[in-house]
C-alpha cells in the first residue's frame, strides 16, 4: 500500500509585532530606530527560519495611535516579508491592539498544531484607552495564554506596568524565584526590556526575532507548570544587553 | 479473537538528527500469559521532554517504557486472567488496578531508576557539580494492555490512541482518535509528565478500559508520540495516516521491533514536526484494511 496522501506539514510560528505609533514616537528618531531595528532584523531571523525548517515562520504586525490597525495584517512568510516604515501620530489606543490581536488568537483562524506564537509589544508611554479590558479579551484566548509574551519599553516614560501585565507576573516571580543571575544579570526577558537607545532597541528587536524564533522554532515539549521558563525557555539574552543602560551606548530616550 | 503480537518503533526527528541530539521517544511491546495461560499483549510508548533541563530524558523515556512493560507483566502474569469473559466486578478490579496500583507502582520504580541512574552514569564535566534531580528525566508516558476479553490504557502526557475498525454507520474502516491529553491550563508546548508530583492525578485522567464483545469486529489500536499527529495538518490526516500504518503491521505477524516503518516515519518527521516520532500498534483479529486513498 502506498503512503497516503496527507498533508504532513511544518509547524506555523506566528511572530506578530505590537507597535506604539503614538506621536511621541516621533521625538528624538524612536520611531526612525524602530522602523530600522525591524527592517535590519530580518536577514536574520529569514537565517533562523530557514535553520529550522520545522518552524513556518509567519511575520504580522500591528500599529497602534488613535486606534489600533494591522500594519501587516495576512501571516507573511518572513523570507518575503517586506517592511514598511511605520508612522507615528496620535494616542496610545494599546487596549485596542490587544483585542485586534485577540480575534486572530482564536481557533480558527490560529492552527491547531501551531507553535506558540511569540509576541513583542514595543511601546515608549501609557495606554490612553481601556488596556485592561483590551489585556482581559487578550488573555481569554488559549493562544495568548501559551504565547511567548516579550515587551520592550523605549525610553524611560514607557509604562513598564501595563507591559509587565502584558508579558504576565507570574513568569516574573517565577524569574525572580530563580534569581537574575541564571538570566545574565539584572534584566530578563520576563520584565519589560528597557531600550534607552536605537542600539539597544536593534538589539533586543534582533535577539526576539532570531534567538527567540529559534527557540520557539524547536519541538521541545517542557512539564506543565514548568516554573522559571516561561512558554518556552527563552535563551539568555546576550551578555551586552544585560544592563542596557551601562552597555549599550549613551541613554537618549 | 486474539491479538496479534504488538509492534513498535520509534525513529529520531528529523529536526533532532540535523542538531545532533538523541531520540528521546522510546517505544516497546511485548506478548505474555497470565498464570492461567491467557494471552495478554502490551505496547508503550515514551517522550522525553528534551532541552537543556531534562537532558536525560533519553534515559527517562527508555526506562519507562521498560518499567511499564516489566510491571504490567508481573501484575497480569501473576493475575487471575479468565479465558472467558470477565464479569463487570472482575473486569471493575483490573479498572482499578490500571488506574491506581499500576500507576502508583509505574512512577515509584520509575522514580528509582532514574535516581539509580543518576549515580550510576559518567557525568560529563559541566555536570560534575550537578545534583540529581528527577526532571532531568522528564517523560511522557502511553501504556496499553490487550486480552482476548478487555483492554485497557493508561498513561499521562501529549501521547495519542487511535482505534482503527469496522464503522457500521460508514459501513467502511474508520480511524477514531479515542485517548488524547486535553491541553485546556497546558500552555506553550507543555504536558504532563513523570517527573511531576501531581503525575498520578493524571494517569487516572487517560485511564479507560473497553470490554471486548463476542462477534466484535477486528480492529486495532495505534498508540503514537506527539510527534506524528502534529506533523499532520489536520486530524483527518492523522487519522488517514493512522489508517495507513496499521494497514502496514497488519502484514507483520512476529511482533516486536518493526524496522519496515522507517521509511514511512521518517517521511513523517522529515516533512512535518521534525520532532522524533513512536508509534505502537496492536491489532485484534483479522483486520482487513482497504486502501487509504494514495
Amino acid at each position: 500500500m502506498p503512503f497516503p496522501n496527507v498533508r504532513l506539514s511544518n509547524r506555523p510560528l506566528h511572530f506578530i509585532y505590537l507597535c506604539d505609533c503614538s506621536g511621541s514616537m516621533a521625538a528624538q528618531g524612536k520611531m526612525q530606530a524602530l522602523n530600522q531595528a525591524i527592517r535590519q532584523s530580518l536577514p536574520g531571523m529569514v537565517k533562523v527560519a530557514g535553520d529550522n525548517p520545522e518552524a513556518r515562520v509567519l511575520v504580522r504586525a500591528v500599529s497602534f495611535s488613535d486606534h489600533a490597525d494591522w500594519h501587516i495584517s495576512e501571516p507573511t512568510p518572513v523570507e518575503d516579508l517586506q517592511w514598511v516604515d511605520l508612522k507615528a501620530d496620535g494616542i496610545t489606543a494599546m487596549g485596542e491592539a490587544l483585542q485586534l490581536v485577540a480575534a486572530q488568537l482564536s481557533c480558527p483562524p490560529m492552527e491547531e498544531r501551531a507553535l506558540p506564537p511569540v509576541l513583542v509589544l514595543i511601546s515608549d508611554g501609557q495606554p490612553t484607552d481601556d488596556f485592561e479590558a483590551g489585556l482581559n479579551t487578550f488573555m481569554e484566548q488559549r493562544w495568548a495564554q501559551k504565547a511567548v509574551r516579550l515587551a520592550i519599553a523605549l525610553g524611560h516614560d514607557a509604562n513598564l506596568d501595563v507591559l509587565q501585565d502584558f508579558i504576565g507576573h507570574e513568569s516574573v516571580d517565577r524569574a525572580q524565584m530563580q534569581g537574575s543571575a541564571q538570566q545574565g544579570g539584572s534584566q530578563s526577558a520576563r520584565r519589560p526590556l528597557q531600550a534607552s537607545n536605537a542600539t539597544a532597541l536593534a538589539q533586543y528587536i534582533e535577539w526576539a526575532s532570531t534567538a527567540v524564533v529559534g527557540a520557539a522554532s524547536m519541538p521541545v515539549s517542557r512539564t506543565k507548570g514548568s516554573a522559571t521558563e516561561g512558554n518556552i525557555p527563552l535563551p539568555d539574552l546576550p551578555p551586552t544587553m544585560i544592563d542596557p543602560i551601562d552597555g549599550v551606548g549613551p541613554v537618549v530616550w | 479473537m486474539n491479538w496479534q503480537p504488538p509492534i513498535h518503533r520509534s525513529l529520531i526527528g528529523a529536526s533532532h538528527r540535523r542538531k545532533g541530539v538523541v531520540c528521546q521517544d522510546y517505544s516497546l511491546s511485548a506478548s505474555l500469559r497470565s498464570r492461567s495461560g491467557v494471552p495478554i499483549k502490551l505496547m508503550a510508548v515514551s517522550d522525553g521532554h528534551g532541552g537543556a533541563r531534562y537532558w536525560r530524558s533519553d534515559v527517562g523515556s527508555r526506562l519507562a517504557c521498560e518499567i511499564a512493560i516489566k510491571e504490567a507483566r508481573k501484575a497480569l502474569g501473576r493475575g487471575l486472567l479468565n479465558w472467558s469473559a470477565p464479569s463487570s466486578s472482575n473486569l471493575l478490579k483490573w479498572q482499578q488496578w490500571q488506574k491506581q496500583a499500576l500507576p502508583e507502582k509505574l512512577i515509584e520504580t520509575w522514580r528509582l531508576a532514574v535516581a539509580d541512574d543518576w549515580q550510576r552514569f559518567e557525568k560529563p564535566a559541566e555536570r560534575q557539580a550537578e545534583a540529581f534531580s528527577v526532571y532531568s528525566y522528564g517523560c511522557t508516558l502511553g501504556l496499553v494492555v490487550m486480552t482476548p476479553h478487555w483492554w485497557c490504557c493508561t498513561g499521562l502526557g501529549d501521547w495519542d490512541l487511535v482505534r482503527v475498525g469496522w464503522n457500521s454507520h460508514s459501513n467502511a474502516n474508520k480511524a477514531e482518535l479515542i485517548n488524547r491529553e486535553e491541553n485546556v491550563g497546558l500552555q506553550g508546548e507543555s504536558t504532563f509528565s513523570l517527573c511531576k508530583n501531581d503525575a498520578l492525578q493524571h494517569f487516572a485522567e487517560r485511564s479507560t478500559t473497553e470490554s471486548i464483545n463476542r462477534g466484535q469486529s477486528p480492529f486495532a489500536l495505534l498508540l503514537s508520540t506527539d510527534g506524528v499527529r502534529k506533523s499532520c495538518a489536520a486530524d483527518t490526516d492523522f487519522l488517514t495516516l493512522a489508517h495507513y500504518l496499521v494497514s502496514k503491521a497488519s502484514i507483520k505477524r512476529d511482533g516486536g521491533e518493526c524496522h519496515e516503518l522507517d521509511e514511512d516515519l521518517d517521511r513523517i518527521t522529515t516533512e512535518g514536526s521534525g520532532d522524533d516520532v513512536s508509534v505502537a500498534i496492536g491489532i485484534n483479529g483479522p483486520l482487513k484494511l482497504e486502501d487509504t486513498g494514495a
